[in-house]
């Protein structure tokens, strides 16, 4: 089930609503918080939308829409298609509520606390088994689960790697590469040419005073 | 000299002590015997704080702490603790933090760009009290010294890419400010405002109307209660012999009921809903209070497991924190916790009566300090026909910042106690009280706070953790040297770090910077009475809980003896031998009389009298009351209201107009005298036995003296002037001081009900009581004392 549920803004990490949790999920929780800051930090404008990080016995899921992120922490086995359901029907909310607010100057953390009850009772929707069938069976068509990112949050912390679009990325890579071969087969032609071509030019010169030598004498 | 004397003297609120036209504090030496003291004196401001030249770097009227916010019992700090000790002054400051914005009081100044600018060392917020050094980009603290880099939005607004001015920010020129907090400073998101009401449905609370005009008085307070962001919720759990849960969140509409028998392991019966969003929930639990009182009318039972309640209370709502209001009408005598009847009679006036004030069972300070963890505050409103165990019972609101209120001999059958209580309680939940806070008070170099007094509980040495932060509430800190001091002037710093009640995390702090001096008689010229007052009272209730309440009597007594003593050894002519007079400087002139206000209170009075659950309530009063109400608690406002001049009583310039206070002594009062007594707890309507018939019919609508009726009455509304006028002060008094206490009015007779009449004249202070002395015969004491000092 979905333990808590953080919502920040993109540009600058700053919090603007988070669930309230009782004690024993914030004891659980503590270090995977932490780490959820870290994630909300990495992120900027350029960084993939969809995406589900691994860490420990439990794994983060956010999705980042029109400016603004929303990050649930689950338990690994917790269907991922429920937990993106869960976060676009929270963005929706969000959006419709609060949307020409968020880029308001001098905004103060926490300033849309009052979502907290909003995703309090859709928590509660998504805990119901019931509704999770249901709901499993409604969105099997619209969510594309491959298209979703998945990494681990080691790689995050110890290798350094950023959460960037792959996608913009790859397509870059191909441009690049097919830059690259033209540009390499031009070197290649040229090296060709500095490398035969003076041999070539003398025997040719050569084969000319020859030719002139015998035929016109 | 003009110069700096006008801008000291605008300072203060009016003419105070030590303000003359040369600057200097002149303060001159009054004799104490012989002359009936100037109780209009209570009201003057405390003495100038002559700061050196430019201390404060702008010229801001606010640049000082106002004195209803934070005061210190000493205006001119002494260099060394060799030269504190020989005063014998005590030196302590007494913090409201959270005073209450009345009208014409001017708001606190916010911050609103979050910059806050923090010595790096010390951790002391910027105030009007630094030094700009390197032209002017870097600050100096005035506690640590210190250079620190001055933020770089100091002079540039990034938002709207202009230059601001400086010396205009809010934190340079006011003492008093609140900045916005980041989020460095929450661990979570801010709490909503939770109220749980935890009511006691047994037979006796039912008897005596307590549990219907409760019902009542929520139902009515609903829209009053804080709510601007839609996030406050709302519980309730009636507790008798077994604990009763009510689900709100039903879809019909209607509160279902859980009743939970088992007090050994009290669990909650479901997860969900037992504690509700008040807008979503709002028709059911309407629904729910109107059909409280008839639920339980028919009980019979006696039971009250008022301990088992509170833990799953607790357990209901710590994940958020709030604030749990108990409403308890019976002993809790069933589960953990339970209570039995202690009072002793054969105790009281012995030296073993202080057990009975201590807590009898250590079930509540265990909870409180569970309840401080999960930032819970618990609320006690105690009704009590009987013994009610004030005492144990007030722990917990003593260690996690709530308040205690006592109604004794509750009926709701009277009108005037249930629109008491109707009254108090609404006030009390329409209050826009902080949650979720701490307090830190800083000082400069060399001084250090020692020790803490008030309704908060003390985590790590100067970390004080209060749950909920009523309005005006007080806390009284002493501090002592650590070091002597070398520097000009000394700053102490009070910090609250807090959510407000519409969920923005804030900090205010409160700045207060006072001069050092090396001469004791400057010491005794700036010392504010008030302010040595609070903390002395503070101290013998301390006193007298944990030792014996002859002990804080004694110390109180010494504590004016010394203060006397040291004044004429070192302060007059005369230094050694006897004294034909007592003599102090004027600022301190009403300190013995203050003092044996003290002594004769209920609170701390000898005696054999007193019920211990009213002295407790006298010496909870004693440790939270602020400085505005303490004072008249102590020294009560006495009026003559048959011979007041025409314009009192009506509608003046400054509201409305009150009559001259008078000395409390019953050479005042005249046969066919209408007198006026108020100590902000209760009002006195004293009437002489010799009253004219008009002042009967004018003021009770009754022909004569003898049909008018003695005790709590209500005052009738009349068509005549005097009636009006009456009225008026009556609801003045009720309306001029900051907290939401509602005195009742007692009408005495001279010739009616002696034990109302022993009661009226009890607070006749320099009246001879036995057996206490007389305001002259105390002088008198004191001076023998001081002759062979």
């Amino acid at each position: 089930m979905v333990k808590t549920t953080m919502i920040a803004r993109v540009s600058d990490a700053l919090p603007l609503a988070a669930s309230i949790d009782d004690e024993q999920v914030e004891m659980e929780l503590k270090e995977y918080k932490s780490q959820a800051k870290l994630i909300f930090r990495k992120l900027n404008m350029n960084s993939e939308k969809r995406c589900s990080i691994e860490s420990g016995s439990h794994v983060f899921h956010y999705i980042i829409d029109h400016g603004v992120v929303y990050l649930c922490i689950c338990e690994r086995n917790y269907p991922r298609k429920l937990a993106f359901t869960y976060l676009d029907d929270l963005s929706k909310e969000f959006f419709m509520s609060y949307g020409n607010e968020i880029d308001r100057p001098g905004l103060r953390p926490y300033a849309f606390a009052r979502f907290d009850t909003f995703m309090q009772n859709t928590k509660r929707l998504y805990q119901d088994t019931r509704t999770q069938s249901n709901l499993t069976k409604l969105h099997e068509d619209l969510q594309d689960v491959t298209k979703i990112m998945t990494r681990n949050m080691e790689d995050l912390l110890y290798r350094g790697e950023t959460l960037d679009n792959l996608q913009g990325k790859s397509d870059l890579l191909l441009k690049d590469s097919a830059r690259y071969r033209k540009t390499a087969r031009d070197v290649n032609l040229q090296a060709l040419y500095r490398k035969y071509g003076p041999p070539i030019i003398i025997g040719f010169v050569f084969l000319l005073v020859i030719y002139w030598r015998f035929w016109w004498y | 000299m003009n110069q700096l004397a006008d801008k000291m003297g605008t300072m203060n609120v009016g003419p105070g002590y030590g303000y003359n036209s040369q600057g200097g504090t002149n303060i001159p030496t009054v004799a104490l015997m012989g002359v009936a003291p100037r109780v209009l004196d209570l009201d003057m401001p405390p003495p100038a704080i002559n700061l050196p030249a430019n201390s404060s770097i702008t010229d801001s009227l606010h640049a000082n702490c106002d004195p209803s916010y934070k005061r210190s019992t000493l205006n001119a700090i002494p260099a060394t603790s060799q030269l504190l000790q020989k005063s014998r002054l005590p030196f302590g400051l007494v913090i409201t933090p959270y005073r209450s914005v009345k009208e014409g009081d001017d708001p606190v100044p916010v911050v609103t760009d979050s910059i806050i600018a923090r010595c790096r060392r010390c951790r002391t917020y910027i105030n009007p009290f630094v030094r700009f050094v390197e032209g002017g980009q870097r600050w100096k603290c005035n506690m640590c010294y210190t250079l620190n880099e001055v933020p770089s939005s100091f002079d540039y607004d990034s938002l709207t890419q202009q230059p601001v001015d400086r010396w205009q920010r809010k934190e340079l020129n006011h003492a008093v400010v609140e900045y916005i907090a980041p989020t460095e400073y929450m661990v979570r998101p801010p709490q909503p405002l939770v109220h749980l009401f935890v009511i006691d449905v047994s037979y006796p609370s039912v008897q005596c109307g307590m549990l219907a005009t409760a019902a009542t008085t929520i139902l009515e307070s609903l829209d009053r209660i804080p709510d601007d962001e839609g996030r406050t919720k709302v519980g309730i759990i009636t507790v008798d012999s077994s604990i009763h849960f009510y689900n709100l969140n039903t879809r019909s509409g209607e509160p279902q009921m859980l009743v939970v028998s088992d007090l050994e392991d009290p669990f909650l019966p479901q997860p969900q809903d037992l504690l509700c969003n008040l807008k979503e929930c709002r028709p059911t639990l309407e629904n729910l209070l109107n059909r409280l009182n008839d639920m339980f009318k028919d009980t019979q039972a006696i039971g009250n497991a008022l301990g088992p309640a509170l833990q799953s209370a607790h357990k209901l709502i710590s994940p958020i924190g709030g604030k749990i209001l108990c409403l308890q009408a019976t002993l809790p005598n069933l589960g953990g916790g339970a209570l039995k009847v202690r009072e002793d009679p054969k105790l009281l006036g012995t030296s073993k009566e202080s057990t009975l004030l201590q807590a009898g069972s250590s079930f509540y300070k265990t909870l409180a300090i569970d309840c401080s963890k999960t930032q819970v505050c618990v609320d006690m409103f105690l009704f009590g026909s009987h013994y009610s165990d004030v005492a144990t019972l007030s722990c917990l609101p003593r260690y996690t910042g709530g308040n205690t209120f006592f109604y004794p001999a509750f009926t709701a059958a009277k009108s005037e106690d249930a629109l008491k209580f109707a009254h108090e309680l609404a006030e009390f939940l329409s209050q826009r009280i902080a949650l979720e806070a701490v307090m830190r008070v800083r000082a400069s170099k060399g001084l250090r706070m020692s020790a803490f007094f008030g309704n908060f509980f003390v985590r790590s040495t100067d970390l004080l953790s209060l749950p909920n932060v009523p309005r005006d509430q007080s806390y009284s800190i002493e501090v002592s040297f650590e070091d002597n001091l070398t520097i000009p002037t000394v700053c102490f710093q009070t910090a609250l770090l807090h959510t407000s009640s519409y969920g923005e995390r804030r900090i205010r702090v409160l700045t207060l910077a006072l001069p050092v001096t090396n001469s004791l008689a400057d010491l005794y010229q700036s010392a504010d009475q008030v302010a040595i007052t609070t903390l002395l009272a503070s101290k013998a209730v301390e006193r007298g809980m944990s030792a014996k309440l002859d002990d804080a009597r004694d110390a109180l007594t010494n504590k004016c003896v010394d203060i006397l003593g040291v004044y004429k050894t070192h302060l007059t002519a005369s230094s050694s031998g006897a004294t034909p007079n007592l003599q102090l400087s004027d600022n301190l002139k009403l300190l013995p009389l203050l003092t044996l206000g003290m002594l004769k209170h209920v609170a701390l009075r000898g005696g054999s009298q007193i019920p211990s659950d009213l002295r407790s309530y006298a010496m909870h009063l004693f440790s939270t009351l602020p400085s505005q109400c303490l004072i008249p608690y102590i020294h009560p406002r006495f009026y003559s209201l048959h011979n007041m001049p025409e314009n009192c009583g009506t509608i003046g310039a400054n509201g409305i107009e009150m009559p001259i206070t008078m000395n409390l002594s019953s050479e005042r009062l005249e046969r066919s005298g209408l007198f006026l007594l108020e100590d902000s707890q209760n009002i006195f309507l004293w009437l002489g036995r010799d009253a004219v018939p008009q002042l009967c019919m004018d003021l009770f609508g009754v022909p004569n003296c003898e049909s008018v009726r003695g005790g709590k009455t209500t005052l009738p509304v009349l068509e005549s002037d005097f009636n009006r006028r009456v009225n008026l002060i009556v609801g003045k008094t009720r309306e001029m001081r900051r907290t939401s206490y509602y005195p009742q009015v007692y009408v005495i007779k001279d010739d009616g009900d002696p034990a109302l009449r022993l009661w009226f004249l009890s607070h006749l202070i320099e009246d001879r009581a036995e057996p206490m002395m007389s305001y002259h015969q105390f002088l008198g004491y004191l001076k023998d004392r001081v002759n062979s000092y």
